[in-house]
């Protein structure tokens, strides 16, 4: 095959490139979330605001044994549910998937949430704006506010 | 020939003998009977909310806040779902009712109290329930406290029925029942107890108030039992910077008090409307769910009684533009769901109506006067009792009943002020009827 025939063949892997480029960016710790976010000041902690109980979840985002960590406690009840794993960007926003091993629901979330989330499944974080942020699983979904430490 | 008892039952006649026993020797054996109304109260209301997640799940797969429910639904789903919920809550009305024999008995805990012999029909309470979950639980802009408190009511009927009190004992076990509903499904024992004293059954005497502040208690300390212990609204840090501000607080009332009649005209006009179209009782209330879904479609937050939209106002930022879009669509949503005839409860919108007007009023403030007024939350927290006020003229217990919400002591002074404002212009000024006018007029 003449070499100029190969360059027929080069808008074929074009978009194969373009792909490969926009393909989600993960992040497994902290240092690497805020530059996979682009905001060093990315709030860590944030508050439920659209609950209706009076009982708002604070979602935690740390480190655990050198991995991403989300902790879900709900006020004044404890641990709602907590799961580790990497934060892969998406085109809406945030996305961190578990096994049903990976996630640990707690005694505070209701029974309908430990049977959605029992073989697992994921959470997206959709930032609303600079001080909201909207997270949702399989059977919930809540909007937060960065809590003041 | 004799038929001896076998053991379950005649330990269950003993019961019986022994409570009857204790409701006829003396009124502080009253007392007794109110904290057991104030367990079974409790347990119904917990029993309903479970419901509640139940038909969500079923419904929505999403339990929990109905607006962000809606928010996570196609819209086309957001559009259908209040509206088979609607017909589902309808048809168990039309045709529930069937089931209902003899249904002579009343199913409204007010008239129970204050004009019939205190016996409410079981039969009946339970089909108007299960229709109101249906209707809750699918996005209905109505509250769930209603059937809440009608369900512990019940508990006190029932409980009165079956060991056959006379009528005055009878009647006071439903308004332990009631008090005790008020005080689990707000999180409001003293509100819920002088509600019933004083708007119910026109009297503080501790010969009944005593029974209904045990059922209150013994039913809140229950629902925390099962369901934790919170203020039902998170407020930020109340700022009260000068004692001038007390006059913006006045007006809110004053603003508040004229709002209310019309208001309540609405809600009568719109179930006059729904009434003449003749549709039957499953399309209308499907019908007023249909109102609801479409405007869900542009404005998910008319969904629910409203609870987690004050909340979002009360800690986050909402432009002052879409709060109030917000606020004019619930109203339309609020008028749809009960004018459809709907079984539900109207104090909580009305409690969302206040916060949202509140909210704006401060907004205004804060823009015409920057750095004076105190944060729109405040505004918010004080319209809320100002129109609860206005709307049931209760004004004692609107103050106690956001002062309970909120667990807040520094907003209790333009909260008097407000709501006493507000009940005066609704009641006196205006000429407006309590949003119970119906239900009490028949003890006259």
């Amino acid at each position: 095959m003449r070499p100029i025939y190969f360059c027929l063949f080069l808008p074929l892997l074009l978009p194969l490139s373009t792909a490969a480029h926009a393909s989600p960016t993960c992040a497994a710790t902290i240092s690497e979330l805020k530059v996979m976010l682009g905001d060093q000041a990315f709030p860590l902690k944030w508050q439920e605001t659209s609950m209706d109980d009076g009982k708002p979840l604070v979602v935690n985002i740390a480190e655990n044994r050198g991995a991403l960590y989300l902790e879900f406690t709900k006020t004044s009840e404890g641990l709602w549910a907590e799961s580790s794993g990497v934060l892969c960007k998406t085109a809406t926003g945030l996305e961190t998937r578990f096994s049903g091993e990976q996630i640990h629901v707690g005694p505070a979330a209701n029974w309908v949430l430990r049977y959605a989330l029992k073989k697992g499944g994921k959470f997206t974080l959709t930032q609303l704006g600079s001080d909201q942020l909207r997270i949702a699983t399989s059977g919930w979904s809540g909007t937060f506010s960065p809590k003041a430490k | 020939m004799w038929i001896k008892p076998s053991g379950g039952s005649s330990r269950l006649t003993r019961l019986k003998h022994f409570l009857r026993g204790q409701a006829h020797e003396s009124t502080h054996q009253m007392l007794l009977w109110a904290g057991l109304i104030g367990i079974l109260g409790a347990l119904a209301t917990v029993a309903f909310r479970e419901g509640i997640h139940l038909v969500e799940w079923l419904l929505t797969r999403h339990p929990g806040s109905l607006v962000q429910a809606a928010l996570d639904l196609p819209l086309w789903l957001r559009l259908l779902t209040p509206a088979v919920g609607g017909l589902l809550a309808g048809a168990l009305l039309q045709f529930g009712m069937r089931w209902v024999r003899g249904g002579t008995q009343t199913t409204d805990y007010m008239e129970a109290i204050v004009a019939s012999n205190g016996v409410i029909g079981v039969r009946a309470s339970l089909v108007k329930s299960l229709s109101s979950l249906f209707t809750v639980g699918t996005g209905g802009s109505i509250g769930r406290e209603g059937a809440m408190v009608q369900l512990a009511a019940m508990t006190g009927s029932a409980a009165g029925h079956w060991v056959r009190l006379p009528q005055g004992k009878q009647r006071l076990l439903v308004a332990c029942g009631a008090a005790a509903g008020l005080s689990a499904a707000y999180n409001a024992p003293i509100a819920g107890a002088l509600f019933v004293a004083e708007i119910v059954m026109g009297s503080i005497a501790m010969k009944n108030f005593g029974p209904l502040i045990v059922a209150s208690v013994v039913s809140n300390a229950t629902v925390h039992h099962f369901l934790g212990y919170a203020p039902v609204y998170q407020i930020p840090a109340f700022q009260f910077l000068s004692n001038w501000e007390l006059v913006f607080y006045v007006v809110l009332g004053f603003l508040l008090g004229h709002l209310a009649p019309p208001f309540i005209a609405l809600l009568e006009r719109s179930q006059a409307l729904f009434d003449r179209t003749r549709l039957p009782l499953t399309l209308k209330l499907g019908f007023g769910g249909l109102i609801v879904g479409a405007i869900s479609v542009f404005y998910p937050q008319v969904w629910g009684n409203g609870y987690s939209v004050v909340n979002s106002l009360l800690l986050q930022h909402i432009g002052w533009q879409l709060l109030a879009l917000i606020l004019v669509f619930k109203v339309i949503a609020t008028a749809s769901t009960i004018g459809s005839g709907a079984v539900g409860g109207v104090f909580t919108p009305t409690l969302f109506i206040g916060a949202a007007f509140g909210s704006l009023f401060g907004t205004a403030l804060g823009a015409l006067f920057p750095g004076v007024t105190a944060a729109s939350s405040a505004y918010a927290i004080v319209g809320m009792g100002a129109f609860l006020a206005a709307t049931t003229h209760a004004p004692l217990m609107a103050i106690l009943m956001i002062f309970e919400m909120t667990l807040d002591y520094k907003i209790t002074l333009p909260l008097m002020l407000a709501c006493v404002v507000a009940y005066t212009v609704a009641r006196d000024y205006r000429g407006g009827t309590s949003i119970y006018a119906e239900s009490l007029r028949r003890k006259h």
